[in-house]
């Protein structure tokens, strides 16, 4: 069979597709999987591990490191570090070359990714734009805001010169050895669309190769809540029909290029079966199994920063009423990524619970049965925008959700959002207020058939649109089956304009690089006649250096060697007129006595 | 103006707290200099009762057209040549720290002679110190702690109290007898104990502010105003005439300073900024949770510089229903017996100072809110607080 390689960001995405990796070592492909950066927040190390040990088939490694991660890049954007910016070095050294060249990739990708957002589809999403903003080192933004508000003209232009940057820069050398090394039919990559990705390089890598690359489209909201696709893969593997439309209208993406699979993350939840009957989950969780109870499911920290409040708001809204017997018990299940929040909370009202307990990571043991279980026993589920909601919609229970001011840049902020409560597909019962929700709640907790139907109708379209019946698992293993067995694309060679748009990167680079500190401009301005100044200062000390490494002991050893002479060539005389004063004085002497005789 | 100099302010209407603490603090500074003063409305807050204020022996000047164009002239300039103090601070401060950093570059040049990196080393320590030393002029005005305890209690003039007198009784708040007003925005079954003692103590409670989870108070005789639309002139005559104002926001707690009724502040997440300055004021604090543990920091942390530092790396639960029936009570013995002080919630003090006074030069918050010259505060940590904190410190 084939070889395939699958790039993922971090182990966290394997999660999205665990069961079909399983699926496709079955059918006898080789598949390796390569981790860009390794993260450890959510147990992601373990679920690494897990999946190497899965199957034989199956392998698991790093992929080549980067000069410049993306998150070096930002940690280096950090103004109020007192300590970044490092030594000087020199642009002659390689490995700065190689940063500039990275960091050049990276500021590209990122103004992509802010340009798309003032595009009139994401008019209301102010929060997702910030974000995008934020990521740029300042001098960025207000430029990208100055073009945008030109008009759709001037946009289009400024993307078509990113895309041109994108297009000419070539990926490191790295990257092409490790594709060749793997020598894959098939390659594929998740998420890709992560702002400022710097995966992007793998699909022009298999372009040069000629190997077939697809994306892999994680989540419901990867293609309207982050990036850019920014170079198109030969193929993209979406769920539904809704994000083959994001992915033709937002993204450029050919339509014959979009296979549509359904959500291969989600089969688990048509096949599982509570692993506890409602007493024992109740005594588990600490609720009255006498009564109905409501899950509320939390949000990511992007979505709901600050939840608690308003879950407690919503809980004396919701056990308000003045029928004791009529208030259903609350389970409240904490986002994995968002738990921390939790700890401080304290309600003193009965039947409720925060289950499963704080710090619990999506890959502990019980984690997915004990969710199931919560989706399973409760009589209705109340979040505010994420992905439980769906599975609850699987697992067929009513959802619902409140309109509230502090989410509202998660709600009508996001274009996600309205896949769970559009008029037409959406199943989630929207409410305005908290009394209209409280209203909405006791409708269906007296009678769950209404959501039903929603639900069906929602899952068939989008969670398997390929039909209700055949696993999303099946469809994408088909699909890259398929894409494996095709013939590799001609692999693309550079055009002449390419190798000219290349001339002025190396310039770019250069200033990009060090525009990513992001200081403020008059530091660039000052840097070179501040450096001038600090090596016209080290001159005295080099010379000082200099006499005291080389002049000095020269001058010591010449000094000595002349006190040597001096000093030796007047111990040799002395002993000279010694030795020659005593004949002189003999003959002195003799002449004396002789002189005397001769006159006595 | 008529021989009298005029202190002239704008005072910052950002929250009604800041409000507060600013029209005090320029009463007390005209007192002072025997001037009259005029307090300049900042548009967004333009129609807030709490201008309409008197103080018996400061005249306040509502200045007519061409007065008030001369005053508020003198006002923009120097208004405006704080501004240009400001910048000039604020580019000070990024000129030395971005010097400091760029120094930085080159102390780890290899190339560069030793003697002479250590040299940069010393410039670039300097810089940081000169950028912040600029850092600290921009800081915030320290809370004039000293002033606010003189200050005197501000009223409404008689013709206005009358009207709003009125308003109050329309809104169903009896006039004449006893009150505490109560703003309690955590979950109101908390409280519920506590407003039950005080109407066995002969008080109503006048619930007003924002609602908070939880419904309505179902137990005790309560006013409640936060079913409908806040009116401020209600709202400011109930911090007025009650006896004492329970409270869980700095806003009201401030306002107290210039009501000049005793308050309880409850929830405070540190002891700095909520340290009540005058003798009649209590408070409590919140339990802090370490948000990556889940771990309750004992009380004597909350003034520590791990927890200053960094106040967003935990969470805050509000303290237990007994405690709060605890403070009220000691409130209710303090306004009827006076304020007496035990030797742990002194201690709690002394040790709230001395903490002041060593993070003073490193963290802004202490420097805003820590001590005025030595003094914090003549007020103090309930007593089941205090108490607790003792117990934990000899354990």
């Amino acid at each position: 069979m084939s070889r395939v390689l699958f790039v993922m960001l971090h182990p966290g995405f394997v999660r999205y597709y665990d069961d079909a990796l399983d699926a496709l070592a079955a059918a006898g492909h080789d598949v390796h999987v390569a981790f860009e950066v390794s993260r450890t927040k959510l147990g992601e190390d373990v679920t690494a591990q897990r999946l190497a040990a899965r199957s034989p088939r199956i392998t698991c490694g790093p992929a080549p490191s980067r000069a410049e991660s993306v998150r070096t890049f930002l940690t280096r954007s950090d103004r109020t570090a007192t300590r970044s910016g490092g030594a000087a070095r020199s642009w002659r050294d390689p490995a700065v070359r190689e940063e500039a060249r990275e960091s050049l990739a990276t500021t590209v990708r990122l103004l992509l990714d802010y340009a798309r957002y003032f595009e009139p589809a994401f008019a209301g999403a102010h929060a997702l734009r910030a974000r995008a903003g934020k990521r740029l080192p300042r001098v960025y933004p207000p430029v990208v805001r100055a073009v945008a508000r030109l008009g759709p003209g001037a946009r289009s232009a400024l993307r078509r010169v990113l895309m041109g940057l994108e297009h000419a820069m070539v990926p490191h050398a790295s990257i092409e050895a490790f594709i060749r090394e793997q020598r894959p039919d098939v390659l594929l990559v998740t998420p890709l669309i992560e702002l400022g990705s710097q995966q992007v390089d793998y699909i022009k890598c298999a372009r040069r190769l000629g190997i077939r690359s697809a994306l892999c489209v994680a989540s419901w909201d990867n293609l309207t809540s982050k990036g850019l696709i920014r170079v198109a893969p030969d193929h993209v593997v979406v769920w539904n029909e809704a994000q083959k439309q994001e992915a033709v209208t937002l993204h450029g993406v050919r339509p014959d290029q979009v296979v549509v699979t359904g959500a291969q993350v989600f089969d688990r939840w048509f096949a599982a079966s509570p692993s506890r009957t409602r007493e024992e989950f109740c005594a588990r969780v600490g609720l009255d199994p006498s009564r109905p109870f409501v899950l509320y499911v939390g949000s990511s920290m992007f979505i709901a920063p600050d939840e608690v409040p308003f879950v407690e708001r919503w809980l004396s809204a919701v056990r308000g009423g003045d029928d004791p017997a009529g208030r259903p018990g609350v389970l409240v299940r904490p986002h994995p990524a968002n738990a921390e929040q939790w700890r401080a909370f304290d309600s003193d009202l009965d039947n409720v619970a925060i289950w499963p307990p704080i710090g619990t990571t999506p890959n502990d043991p019980d984690f997915r049965r004990d969710f199931f279980d919560s989706l399973y026993h409760c009589a209705a589920v109340v979040g505010i925008n994420t992905s439980a909601q769906i599975e609850a919609a699987i697992v067929g229970r009513p959802v619902l959700t409140i309109r509230a001011p502090e989410f509202a840049h998660a709600q009508e902020g996001t274009l996600h959002f309205q896949h769970l409560v559009g008029a037409d597909a959406g199943f989630v019962h929207e409410a305005r207020s908290l009394a209209e929700h409280v209203e909405q709640l006791r409708a269906v907790l007296s009678d769950a058939s209404s959501a039903a139907e929603r639900n069906r109708r929602f899952v068939a379209s989008f969670i398997r649109p390929r039909g209700i019946d055949l696993p999303a698992v099946t469809a994408f293993v088909d699909a890259i089956g398929t894409f494996a067995a095709m013939p590799p694309p001609a692999p693309v060679r550079d055009s002449w304009l390419s190798r000219v748009g290349r001339l002025p990167l190396p310039l770019l680079a250069w200033t990009t690089h060090r525009l990513a500190e992001d200081r403020p401009l008059w530091v660039y301005a000052v840097r070179p006649g501040v450096a001038a100044a600090v090596w016209v200062a080290a001159v005295p000390y080099m010379l000082a250096e200099a006499w005291h490494s080389a002049g000095y002991p020269r001058v010591k050893r010449a000094s000595r060697a002349a006190y040597r002479v001096w000093y030796e060539s007047t111990r040799s005389l002395g002993r000279l007129t010694r030795r020659a004063r005593r004949p002189i004085v003999a003959v002195v002497r003799g002449a004396a006595r002789r002189f005397a005789r001769r006159n006595a | 103006m008529g021989g009298q100099p005029v202190l002239v302010a704008r005072p910052d209407g950002s929250s009604r707290g800041e409000l507060s603490i600013d029209i005090a603090d320029v009463v007390c500074r005209a007192r002072l200099a025997a001037a009259a003063c005029c307090l300049l409305r900042p548009e967004e807050v333009a129609h807030e009762p709490l201008f309409d204020l008197v103080c018996s022996d400061v005249r306040c000047i509502e200045p007519g057209d061409a007065g008030a164009r001369r005053l508020r002239t003198s006002w923009q300039l120097a208004a405006l040549r704080a501004r240009l103090a400001g910048w000039s601070s604020a580019a000070g401060e990024s000129f030395w720290r971005e010097w400091h950093r760029e120094l930085r570059r080159h102390i780890g040049d290899q190339r560069l002679p030793y003697p002479l990196r250590v040299r940069l080393r010393a410039l670039a320590d300097r810089a940081l110190e000169r950028s912040t030393r600029h850092g600290r002029r921009l800081a915030a005005r320290p809370f004039p702690r000293r002033r606010l305890r003189d200050c005197r209690p501000m009223t409404l003039p008689p013709d206005r109290l009358a009207k709003v007198e009125r308003l109050a009784l329309q809104h169903g708040i009896p006039i004449g007898s006893p009150l505490v007003a109560l703003q309690f925005q955590s979950r109101i079954g908390l409280v519920q104990d506590a407003v039950e003692a005080l109407t066995d103590a002969g008080y109503t409670v006048v619930r007003f502010g924002k609602a908070g989870p939880g419904g309505a108070l179902t137990r005790g005789t309560v006013v409640d105003l936060t079913t409908q639309d806040p009116i401020p002139e209600i709202e400011l005559y109930v911090l007025l005439t009650a006896a004492f104002v329970v409270c869980d926001t700095d806003d009201v707690q401030h306002t107290t300073y210039l009501t000049g009724r005793p308050c309880l502040r409850l929830n405070a997440i540190e002891p700095f900024s909520a340290y009540p300055v005058r003798r009649d004021g209590l408070f409590t604090l919140a339990t802090a949770v370490e948000l990556a543990s889940g771990r309750a920091l004992p009380l004597d942390e909350l003034h520590g510089e791990a927890y200053l530092k960094h106040l967003d790396r935990y969470a805050h639960r509000p303290h237990d229903a007994r405690q709060v029936v605890a403070a009220v009570s000691e409130m209710i013995e303090g306004v009827r017996r006076g304020w007496t002080e035990d030797r742990a919630q002194a201690d709690y003090r002394s040790r709230v100072i001395e903490a002041g006074r060593l993070l003073h030069p490193s963290l802004p918050l202490v420097r805003r809110w820590g001590t005025d010259d030595g003094f914090l505060g003549d007020g103090r940590l309930a007593r089941v607080q205090a108490s607790a904190a003792d117990v934990s410190r000899q354990q």
